[in-house]
């Protein structure tokens, strides 16, 4: 597997790579991902670093991508050390990785896109040029509706939806922090504070709403940003309400779900799937998000999950002063998100990416040149693989 | 002068057509690949079907002559096929499931999954095949020669291949 951004990072993509390749390795393939790192970094046994990565402002965000001859040299000699049966590459559509490896692929290619917004007029500029490469790929897996969508509309191609897994036991067995859950109301925040399309600010405008009735709320921040801004831009009044941790890790990340009444996800926009959503609710904790596209899909329709107008503070401040205030809905949302959650447990999401893969081996056409009949499957576990 | 500049135009025209036809060339052979896994594919679905005589509830639904109208049509190639594996995924939509034993009705829903998987590596490679040879180049040098264009396999798709995430309103 090819991860596109650097492993140092966080990120859904990243995560998503490497939850995989745990998956998979569970389910008895041999799994080899190469990824932006640098060596002496502490990465899993199975990733191999390809040199130090750029930040490149790319969908909102800046993304850690490594592209240039030192990634080209790592991925030809990568490729070249192991014998793949598959290689999976993650957004190769993007100056990165990927589309290195992609170029020198010569072995069935999956391509998983994670991104529903349409991308830079550079790429779509370049999609006459990248066209050749992107005949090599075998078969797609978009992460959502919406990811296909982009797919179909503006990328010329069709995907097989296959959504982010989540590693279900690790969340729903994580212990809260001490003095965790509190009377009085805990509301967190998991992301990237400082990003405005992330949604903190009105989330911060629904908090001094609902400060005057709710004194004992607090706000807990995890996630990469400036502390000092936030506070600074939450003004004396709530700057005593926020704890900001910080960037936590996941063992962190996953404490604070224990230990929150409720996850808001406020984002304004720009958003696939909504991971940490999942990740929620495999903790069994009650989400409140926006009205996005992408979380109106994950939350089954406001079933699993409370739904409020994206960008209003009024309605994110009386959706969260229900909830907080009515212990038997929280509960029941814990009990809907978890049984969503089950689904997209890794081993159940790995099997389907197996299906996928197989799929790819049978549709070889090396394996048609050679007269060998398509590769059919017996059933799950009767072939070990080994994606890359 | 004007040689030497129609000389490097011819070249570069050269040069490009013939990396189309290469390109063209590698499209052809993707698309029969993808079609052999397709067919394959629709082949363990017929299979686990057939297989699954034992079953009553699987026996009412499924019409033997449609099983052997599959196999007729697995002789005579792609026209017929459509329409038959089309039959056969609309008796096995509103099949009700809980009649049939949980092994068996997991490698039903296996093989159902595969067709959606494998009709999306076939049209994907339709899809590339098609638009290159769409292709102004391609069309007046004939490059595409007498190769026949292929053909998109249109058949209804199970709505399980959604996996909960479904868009209100019209499917993905």
């Amino acid at each position: 597997m090819v991860c596109p951004y650097s492993l140092a990072t966080p990120g859904g993509v990243q995560a998503h790579v490497l939850g995989l390749a745990k998956g998979l390795r569970g389910l008895g393939h041999q799994v080899e991902v190469l990824a932006p790192a640098t060596t002496g970094s502490s990465l899993p046994e199975f990733v191999t670093p390809a040199g130090r990565a750029v930040g490149v402002p790319y969908n909102g965000s800046v993304a850690p991508l490594a592209f240039g001859p030192v990634a080209v040299n790592r991925a030809r000699r990568w490729l070249r050390d192991h014998d793949f049966d598959v290689l999976h590459l993650h957004e190769p559509d993007s100056p990165s990785l990927s589309l290195i490896a992609l170029a020198l692929a010569d072995r069935p290619v999956v391509a998983t896109f994670h991104f529903a917004t349409v991308r830079s007029w550079a790429l779509a500029a370049a999609h006459g040029l990248l066209q050749p490469t992107m005949e090599k790929i075998t078969a797609r897996i978009a992460v959502s509706p919406l990811a296909r969508r982009v797919q179909v509309e503006c990328l010329g191609g069709d995907a097989v939806e296959i959504p982010n897994g989540v590693d279900v036991s690790y969340f729903a067995r994580a212990q809260p922090l001490p003095g965790y859950p509190r009377a009085g109301g805990t509301v967190g925040f998991v992301g990237r504070f400082g990003e405005p399309r992330k949604g903190m600010p009105v989330l911060l405008a629904a908090l001094r709403r609902l400060a005057r009735t709710r004194p004992d709320l607090r706000l807990l921040v995890v996630g990469h940003g400036d502390g000092t801004a936030l506070r600074r831009a939450a003004g004396p009044a709530l700057a005593s309400r926020l704890r900001v941790l910080g960037a936590v890790g996941d063992e962190g990340k996953a404490a604070v779900l224990a230990s929150v009444d409720v996850l808001c996800v406020p984002a304004i926009g720009g958003e696939s799937f909504g991971i940490v959503l999942s990740e929620a609710m495999a903790a069994g904790t009650p989400v409140v998000a926006s009205d996005l596209d992408a979380f109106r899909l994950v939350l089954d329709g406001g079933r699993a999950g409370v739904l409020v107008s994206t960008g209003s503070p009024a309605a994110l401040s009386a959706a969260l002063d229900d909830l907080l205030g009515d212990p038997e809905r929280r509960v029941a949302l814990a009990a809907a998100g978890r049984r969503r959650a089950a689904t997209w447990d890794w081993p159940v999401v790995a099997r389907r990416v197996v299906q996928v893969y197989e799929t790819a081996v049978a549709a070889d056409p090396r394996r048609l040149a050679a007269g060998v009949a398509p590769f059919v499957a017996a059933g799950a576990g009767s072939r070990r693989y080994r994606p890359g | 002068m004007a040689v030497t500049v129609g000389l490097l135009v011819l070249g570069a025209g050269a040069v490009g057509a013939m990396r189309a036809a290469t390109r063209l060339d590698r499209l052809h052979v993707r698309t029969d690949a993808a079609w052999a896994a397709l067919d394959a594919a629709l082949c363990r679905r017929a299979r686990v079907v057939r297989g699954a005589e034992g079953s009553a509830a699987l026996r009412r639904a499924v019409d033997a002559a449609l099983l052997a109208g599959s196999d007729a049509a697995l002789r005579t190639g792609a026209a017929g096929r459509e329409e038959v594996e089309n039959e056969l995924g609309r008796v096995l939509a509103i099949l009700d499931r809980r009649g049939l034993e949980p092994a068996r009705a997991g490698r039903l829903a296996d093989a159902e999954q595969r067709v959606v998987i494998a009709r999306r590596v076939y049209n994907d490679a339709v899809r590339d095949t098609l638009a290159l040879r769409s292709h102004r180049m391609v069309r007046w040098l004939r490059l595409a020669g007498t190769a026949a264009a292929p053909r998109y396999f249109e058949i209804a798709e199970p709505e399980s291949s959604h996996d909960g995430l479904e868009l209100d309103g019209a499917g993905a």
